[in-house]
């Protein structure tokens, strides 16, 4: 999977590298910009609150 | 480790392995018999004469695997095979003719001793450069069947992927090099460009592959995990805080702008504002006990997005305002997105919790704790745990999770108001020195 993304990157290997700390980044950037705050809800430690369904 | 006895024997051996070898099919065998003698050890040498003898089929470990690269590497380029006959040829072209004759009578031998030297003698790949001095110094007729004949196996053998090093081509290349200056040279430096191919080259099978690409879900996935932990525990405290200041100045300065609520005709009676509306910020909470620098907005409402993730403290809408009678109650998070009331167990009674407002200071004095079930809404009630009581204490309650990490309880603070000072006269003395205090005055006009 990786070296194919690697494969499919132009250039040379700097030019790959760059590229892919690129596209590190841009995931990194939507995992914590979009998918995490979508899934906390979810998580076991994050109600604070008394209520009458127990607490969502 | 064939280096260091080579040279003085080497003359001598094929000589006698030729002269040896009066029928047409034995010499060859027994000169590269004598020939692996010359190249190795005498810790070797018991091995390859067996093998060269009679039992190929010896169930040698790492033969088939041999083979396999053979056979692949014959199938997958003729080049490699045609490079090293050249080679070899050139490196017999000023040799007797005897030494032709075996290689293409006993293609099938020469073909199995090509798959077993390297695996006889593994290091004489892995040092190429020890053995090449060892041929270089024999320039004499006598070495160059051998050394041919070794250039064409370690050509075949270097064609297999990655099982020898990059140096073995240059070896057999090396050999040469006294017969004939242009071609084993060549041949040489060809295998080491062909060699490279296939190892880039080369495909792995499906099952390899799916097995590799599994291999790197599973990575991706736990790297995943772990920036989602990193994420929950450090990046969410970051922006809350970062929130948390931003909010705090927005709102002192909205106060600034904004004319208070009358104030009660008796002093020692608070004002009680009206609900705002929700998601909307309108107070600031501070708890010396919690640190000298800590403040959090206090915000409309209870959902997680926006209030309690991004807006520090959330008032149940349907509990009493600040000051009012009855049950002033607030959740926040104990653990990630700012932890506002991380420290909750730590109040101990009489701890002061200011909460101030547009209008003034609202000091709460801590009581006592409880610890219940998630869904025990009672403890909101105007008395708490009696929901039936409608009383006329001016009580604050805190709501946070218990314990750290879990839903499984939730962590009670109870306050109760002792002291109200309006917005003119000034902070209370628990927060007039604070950290706090300064940060959030600074900006704003409270």
């Amino acid at each position: 999977m990786y070296g194919l993304i690697w494969r499919i990157l132009p250039g040379p290997w700097f030019v790959k590298l760059v590229l892919a700390l690129i596209l590190i980044a841009a995931v990194v950037y939507l995992l914590m910009q979009y998918v995490f705050p979508a899934l906390a809800p979810y998580m076991p430690f994050n109600n604070a609150t008394v209520t009458d369904e127990g607490g969502q | 480790m064939p280096t260091p006895q080579t040279p003085p024997t080497h003359p001598a051996e094929p000589v006698t392995g030729q002269g040896d070898a009066g029928p047409a099919t034995q010499p060859f065998r027994i000169d590269a018999a004598s020939a692996n003698t010359a190249d190795s050890t005498s810790a070797a040498d018991s091995t390859a004469p067996a093998n060269a003898g009679t039992n190929y089929d010896a169930p040698l470990p790492s033969r088939r695997e041999l083979r396999r690269r053979e056979a692949a590497a014959a199938a997958g380029g003729t080049g490699v095979g045609a490079a090293a006959g050249t080679a070899a040829g050139e490196g017999r072209a000023d040799a007797p003719p005897l030494r032709s004759e075996p290689t293409e009578a006993m293609p099938a031998w020469s073909q199995q001793h090509a798959q077993q030297q390297p695996q006889a003698y593994p290091p004489t790949g892995a040092q190429p450069t020890m053995v090449q001095p060892a041929y270089a110094d024999t320039t004499g007729n006598a070495a160059s069947p051998g050394a041919g004949y070794a250039a064409a196996g370690y050509a075949a053998a270097a064609a297999a992927p990655a099982a020898a090093g990059p140096g073995s081509p240059g070896g057999p290349g090396g050999p040469g090099g006294p017969n004939g200056p242009g071609g084993p040279g060549d041949g040489g430096s060809g295998g080491g460009r062909r060699k490279k191919q296939p190892v880039q080259r080369q495909p792995i099978g499906p099952i390899r592959g799916t097995i590799r690409t599994f291999g790197e879900l599973c990575i991706t996935a736990g790297l995943v995990l772990i920036l989602f932990v990193v994420w929950q525990l450090w990046w969410t405290d970051l922006e809350a805080n970062r929130d948390n200041e931003v909010l705090a100045d927005q709102l002192t300065k909205d106060w600034a702008n904004q004319d208070p609520n009358q104030l009660p005709d008796d002093p020692d009676e608070p004002v009680v504002a009206e609900p705002v509306e929700k998601n909307t910020a309108f107070g600031i909470f501070y708890i010396p006990r919690f640190g000298d620098d800590y403040y959090r907005t206090l915000a409309e409402g209870v959902d997680l997005e926006p209030v309690l993730n991004r807006m520090g403290v959330g008032r149940y809408p349907n509990s009493a305002m600040p000051g009012e009678v009855g049950n002033f109650s607030v959740a926040g998070h104990r653990v990630t997105y700012g932890k506002p009331f991380n420290q909750i167990a730590k109040l101990q009674p009489g701890d002061e919790i200011v909460v101030q407002t547009k209008d003034g200071f609202y000091t709460y004095t801590f009581r006592n704790f409880d610890i219940i079930l998630p869904d025990a809404v009672e403890v909101l009630a105007p008395v708490p745990d009696q929901p039936d009581y409608k009383g006329k204490d001016r009580i604050l309650t805190l709501t946070a999770c218990n314990p750290m990490f879990s839903a499984r309880e939730r962590y009670i603070a109870y306050a109760e108001l002792t002291e109200w000072r309006p917005a003119g006269e000034g902070p209370p003395d628990a927060i007039k020195d604070s950290k706090a205090y300064d940060k959030v005055s600074k900006s704003g006009g409270a």
